[in-house]
């Protein structure tokens, strides 16, 4: 049963969380070795980060502009093309890509360590594999995913900028009207969307190199399932944020969350 | 002392180990001998609690090895020092610090000049030059790393030595260095050590004591003249294969 | 210091993406001379169609179940603001679904789901020197392993495309029933009158177009791969990576083109 698995997946994952959270409250973060990792995989992705966010943008400029005109309402653009960009579309497609390179990255490299009994060398040696490697590694991620995300984002706003001159929108037209759709709660759904995928990057990698096994296969195995498992589980998060933000829309009876 | 009581060990229904029981008093050096894939490497799993039995008990010195109690495991892993078969060194940090991980995690020797000098010593002891001290262990070939790893078990100095086909992989003068070594660490230091090996040329020329194991049990325990004039065919086989092994 | 480094690493990404691009170029030669020569591997390419699509359904329904009802809702909050009504929120979904979102997040999860199997695959036969014997017996790997894939990942991205897209819009409606009180007929009266047949072909085009990139970039890292324990974990990971950047850049100059048109 496929589902099954899937959820004793998420299952040991949160069971994994809550051992991380409880280890973080015991101040047994080395946050020295946090930074160092923030920096290796920031500058590593941060190239990535930033094509895909230029693309995206310029992607959803072009797209919107194209049904904007099946309706005649071409006047919107900038705004609903960037709060698009910003509430969905931006988070989940950067996240993707953000969790091939830091997320499938991170499980590689775990997995590697599991598969050639790294992490047992360590338990044999009287540390705790869970604090050395994997905490500062989660926290790593975490931040630097969540970073990226919103380096991603504003970048999105400039491909959406750079694109709609390329085809004949003016820019100034195009800036001014951002303001007047995208609202400070956007902006909040998309940081607070960042940060979660942030987390279900770290958590996922992490989790699913940490189980590897079986050889140098086994690796590439960790590394294909933990794409799976960080892509749906992006989608659903994704999904269950903005029916949240829409509900409290409907208890407040305002119409800009 | 080590003492393995009726250990029964089988993954996916697949028996790897049935009813083993031996111990191993101080100062000696067994040589648990037997073909690929007969569950050698996972009794010394087992041994330090890297591997869960299926039922029978084993106890290091006066402590049972039980994974529900993580301080005495502790205990254990830190009197017995295992030398897994591939390296298994941290490649995210130097050789140095691969060294003295386990005095730091343990905090056995807290003063840097201490800590230096321990894994110097250590480094001489498998003739090993500190020039590799500051190198990353991918830069490293594999014998040279394998002697690191060795390096960085005798650094917390265990009582019980435990290695996991120490020879696999390297040249026939690094093979006969590393010989050497074991038989000097059980003689001049008192280590007791489990070799696990298909080398039958190490396990006769270093080893006090001989234990081969065929479809999960033990077909014979003795001591290495014994062993060459054993009957058992499996026996037979091993030292007949010498030539062809070495 | 810094302009050496970015020149460098952007020679080396070129001459990568050239190279991918030659492998693709032979891939498709390779897949007309066997067709010319009637030596279809009939049966290898069945069952990488049943490996890499069916056996991929369920989680494309499933995820793309859930951006059709994303979708719906994110529109409705942006049409509210801007229109203040939200009739004009199926046709409006249905068209970004069909043009951009369907082929694009199918495609992405995919490319998870067999271009890091893929990579893995023909790594670990680099690594136990599988390709070298393969050689020896003057079999080529392109012709034995990468056309097959090629082929079962082009059907597998245009078929589960469309499987998606049912399944999104259909979970629309649903939706759209629930929360803006549009009823289904009304919900497929506006979106079948609003998507027309060059959407479609626009939308199988960009599949089949993400689909025949998968396989290339996993087999060229398979290829590519190191020889230490470490490489095909590296391997799988770049065709990841590399795949999902190539679908974004690719989406970009195809949505461009049907723009210009």
């Amino acid at each position: 049963m496929p589902s099954l698995s899937f959820l004793s997946t998420v299952g040991g994952m949160i069971l994994f969380t809550w051992d991380c959270v409880l280890l973080t409250l015991q101040r047994k973060t080395k946050w020295h070795q946090v930074l160092d990792q923030i920096f290796q995989v920031g500058v590593r992705s941060l190239g990535l980060t930033v094509a895909a966010g230029l693309f995206v943008g310029a992607i959803m400029a072009l797209q919107i502009d194209l049904q904007l005109k099946d309706f005649g309402a071409e006047a919107f653009l900038g705004g609903l093309s960037t709060s698009t960009t910003l509430r969905n579309i931006g988070p989940v497609l950067i996240a993707f890509l953000l969790s091939g390179k830091v997320g499938a990255y991170t499980s590689a490299e775990l997995g590697t360590m599991e598969v050639t009994d790294q992490l047992n060398a360590i338990r044999l040696l009287g540390a705790s594999p869970l604090e050395y490697i994997i905490l500062p590694r989660i926290w790593a991620v975490v931040i630097s995913s969540f970073l990226l995300l919103i380096v991603g984002l504003m970048v999105t706003i400039f491909g959406g900028i750079i694109f709609a001159e390329v085809i004949g929108v003016n820019s100034l037209n195009y800036i001014q009207n951002i303001p007047r759709i995208v609202t400070v709660w956007s902006i909040v759904l998309s940081v607070i969307k960042s940060f979660l995928f942030g987390a279900i990057i770290a958590v996922v990698s992490c989790y699913k190199g940490y189980h590897a096994k079986g050889g140098s296969v086994g690796v590439g195995i960790a590394v294909q399932s933990c794409a799976v498992t960080n892509l749906i589980l992006i989608i659903i998060t994704d999904f269950l944020l903005s029916m949240a933000s829409s509900c409290l829309q409907d208890i407040f009876k305002v119409g800009y969350l | 002392m080590i003492n393995i009581n009726k250990l029964c060990k089988s993954f996916d229904n697949r028996k790897i180990l049935e009813n083993i029981s031996f111990s191993v008093v101080k100062g000696e050096c067994v040589f648990i001998l037997g073909k690929s894939g007969v569950g050698k490497s996972v009794l010394l799993k087992n041994i330090v609690g890297l591997v869960l039995p299926d039922s029978g008990t084993i106890t290091v010195g006066e402590i049972k090895v039980d994974a529900q109690r993580p301080e005495e495991l502790s205990l254990i892993r830190q009197r017995c020092g295992l030398v897994f078969q591939f390296p298994a060194l941290l490649d995210s940090v130097t050789v140095f610090e691969n060294i003295c991980f386990g005095l730091r995690a343990r905090g056995l020797l807290t003063s840097q000049v201490e800590i230096a000098a321990r894994v110097k010593e250590k480094l001489k002891l498998v003739g090993l030059s500190e020039v590799v001290l500051d190198q990353m262990p991918t830069e490293l070939s594999f014998g040279t790393q394998k002697r690191v790893s060795i390096a960085r078990t005798l650094a917390v100095e265990p009582e019980y030595l435990l290695f996991d086909e120490p020879t696999t992989g390297m040249d026939p003068i690094a093979t006969a260095g590393l010989n050497q070594l074991i038989k000097n660490l059980t003689v001049k230091l008192g280590v007791t050590s489990i070799v696990v090996s298909h080398d039958i040329k190490s396990a006769l020329a270093v080893g006090t004591r001989i234990i081969l194991l065929e479809d999960g049990g033990i077909v014979f325990d003795g001591k290495p003249g014994e062993f060459k004039s054993s009957s058992i065919t499996l026996a037979q086989e091993f030292q007949m294969g010498f030539g062809y092994h070495a | 210091m810094i302009m050496t480094w970015l020149g460098r690493a952007l020679i080396l990404k070129v001459g990568e993406f050239l190279a991918t691009f030659f492998l693709w170029i032979s891939t498709v030669l390779s897949m007309i001379k066997q067709l010319l020569k009637l030596k279809f591997r009939a049966r290898e390419t069945l069952l990488q169609m049943y490996l890499l699509g069916v056996q991929s359904v369920l989680i494309m329904v499933v995820a793309m179940g859930f951006v059709g009802l994303m979708l719906i809702i994110e529109l409705a909050f942006h049409m509210n603001l801007v229109l203040k009504h939200d009739s004009l929120v199926p046709a409006f979904s249905a068209l970004l679904m069909v043009r951009e979102l369907g082929p694009v997040i199918t495609c992405l999860l995919l490319t998870s789901r067999i271009g890091a199997g893929i990579a893995a695959e023909i790594g670990s036969m680099k690594i136990s020197e599988q390709l070298d014997a393969l050689k020896m017996l003057s079999i080529d790997p392109i012709d034995y392993l990468v056309v097959p894939r090629w082929i079962g990942s082009v059907f597998a991205a245009v078929t589960l495309t469309v499987i998606s897209l049912a399944i999104a819009i259909w979970g629309g409606a649903f939706l759209a029933a629930q929360k803006l009180g549009t009823s289904p007929g009304e919900y497929f009266n506006t979106v079948f009158f609003f998507v027309k047949f060059p959407d479609l072909a626009h939308c199988i085009v960009k599949s089949a177009v993400f689909g025949s990139l998968i396989p290339i970039v996993a087999a060229y890292q398979g290829f590519n791969c190191g020889s230490d324990s470490a490489a095909v974990g590296e391997a799988a990971t770049q065709a990841v990576v590399r795949t999902s950047l190539y679908i974004i850049i690719a989406d970009f100059l195809l949505t461009y083109l049907f723009y210009a048109i």
